[in-house]
């Protein structure tokens, strides 16, 4: 046996000993995939024009064909996407982050669209902070707003100074899927914020307990939707936030979902 | 290609998690040296690459993407882990290891070795005995020039060399 092949069997040995079999969950894989793709098909001309723009229940705005449903989005992305391949995955740290360029990124609002699996932390990288939601653990059915507040800290050991492409954009979700969500724009625009370790930044916060439908491109929505049914739903936050010591990465930050049960008005 | 229910980009992703998730986890543990790093590390080269790939890949093309991927997460974490080495002295590790087994005792040696190993020697060893790839191939997948590579083969054999030689009681000559 050659010193090559001694060390290359001593290799294989130690690969099939020491690494475990490993259950991928494919579809978080897919949906991880998606998000990193939906830059793409915004930068590749699908959309004439994209304003990145905060939510927060502010104002009220049509969604004028924003994005196409995801398997045009795979398609269409797909035309953009062969130089960046070729050209140097070697090049691509596959660390998680979006580095396609802020105008390229689909806005928050538009990443839990309706009928999709919502994103969770696990789909998004860590970069050292936290969000989470903070809304009534129960809430009546109707078309009332129900208010809230969405938090942000810096869960790391050192100073995060970061822009917020937005106030965060809320999603509820039954079973699994997305329900309704954020789909209306803020008059406010992205904002600087410096967390120290351990540091806290909180934003109010609304959902509308509202019926969206797949087709939550292109319409003016929650003026048209029906009240959800009572029951037990999920409700989460996400935000794009762009760390100052990075700016050419853009990533989503997701909160864990918690609980909002929707029951009959009382009285 | 195994069948999936998915079309597109997504049923090469899926096929290729099923018929090749364990090697590529087999490849990325020998990069970096722990399991869980290296499930973390497919992941990330599986959603580096199927967030850009078009579809009408085959599987074998986006698995090649899919190494180079892991490899270039490998490295580039190998760059920014000087927080990851401030609480390395944290992390748990066993002294020592009873046992009288010989297949465990080489598994360490082995591990050991490549943990002596610079994170780009490191690549190089796995890619060029591992994955048997030649000098230009390593280059491509790593990005870096040819030289390059031949330095870092070099530097690695001579860490190696020396605890093979112990190990096998003789001299470790990789010309050979």
């Amino acid at each position: 046996m050659t010193p090559h092949d001694d060390l290359a069997a001593r290799l294989t040995e130690e690969a099939e000993r020491a690494a475990p079999h490993t259950p991928f969950d494919v579809d978080s894989l897919v949906r991880r995939s998606r998000v990193r793709r939906r830059p793409a098909l915004l930068g590749a001309g699908v959309l004439a024009t994209v304003v990145i723009v905060g939510i927060g229940g502010l104002g009220v705005g049509a969604l004028s064909g924003l994005v196409p449903n995801d398997l045009t989005a795979a398609d269409s992305a797909s035309l953009a996407e062969e130089p960046a391949m070729e050209q140097g995955g070697a090049g691509d740290t596959g660390g998680g982050t979006m580095a396609d360029g802020d105008s390229a990124l689909a806005p928050d609002w538009l990443q839990n669209r309706c009928g999709s699996s919502p994103l969770t932390p696990a789909d998004v990288p860590d970069i050292g902070l936290r969000l989470e939601v903070d809304f009534p653990a129960v809430a009546p059915t109707g078309t009332g707003v129900i208010s809230g507040t969405v938090r942000i800290t810096n869960t790391g050991e050192e100073p995060v100074s970061a822009l917020l492409s937005a106030t965060p954009a809320i999603t509820l979700a039954s079973q699994g899927v997305t329900v309704w969500h954020t789909s209306v724009r803020s008059d406010r625009g992205p904002e600087a914020i410096a967390l120290d370790p351990g540091d806290s930044r909180s934003f109010e916060a609304e959902l509308h307990p509202l019926a969206c439908t797949t087709d939550d491109e292109g319409r003016a929505v929650d003026a048209e939707l029906d009240p959800l049914r009572p029951g037990d739903y999920a409700v989460s936050a996400i935000l794009d936030v762009t760390l100052d010591d990075d700016p050419a990465a853009r990533v989503p930050l997701v909160s864990e979902p918690e609980p909002l049960r929707l029951a009959e008005p009382t009285g | 290609m195994q069948e999936t229910a998915r079309a597109g980009w997504e049923g090469v992703l899926e096929a290729l998690v099923a018929e090749r998730g364990d090697a590529l986890v087999r490849y990325a543990y020998l990069l970096c040296g722990d399991p869980d790093d290296a499930a973390d590390l497919v992941q990330s080269g599986l959603v580096a690459t199927f967030g850009r790939l078009r579809n009408g890949f085959a599987l074998e093309r986006a698995e090649s993407y899919v190494r180079r991927a892991i490899a270039s997460a490998y490295l580039d974490r190998g760059r920014r882990a000087t927080r990851w080495r401030r609480i390395a002295h944290l992390q748990a590790r066993p002294e020592s290891v009873d046992s009288s087994d010989r297949s465990v005792d080489l598994h360490l040696d082995v591990r050991a070795q490549l943990d002596a190993l610079s994170p780009r020697e490191r690549a190089c060893i796995v890619l060029r005995y591992y994955e048997d790839l030649k000098v230009d191939d390593i280059a491509d997948r790593l990005g870096i020039s040819a030289g390059a590579v031949k330095r870092y083969l070099s530097d690695a054999h001579v860490k190696l060399a020396d605890a093979l030689a112990r190990q096998e009681g003789d001299v470790y000559d990789p010309a050979r």
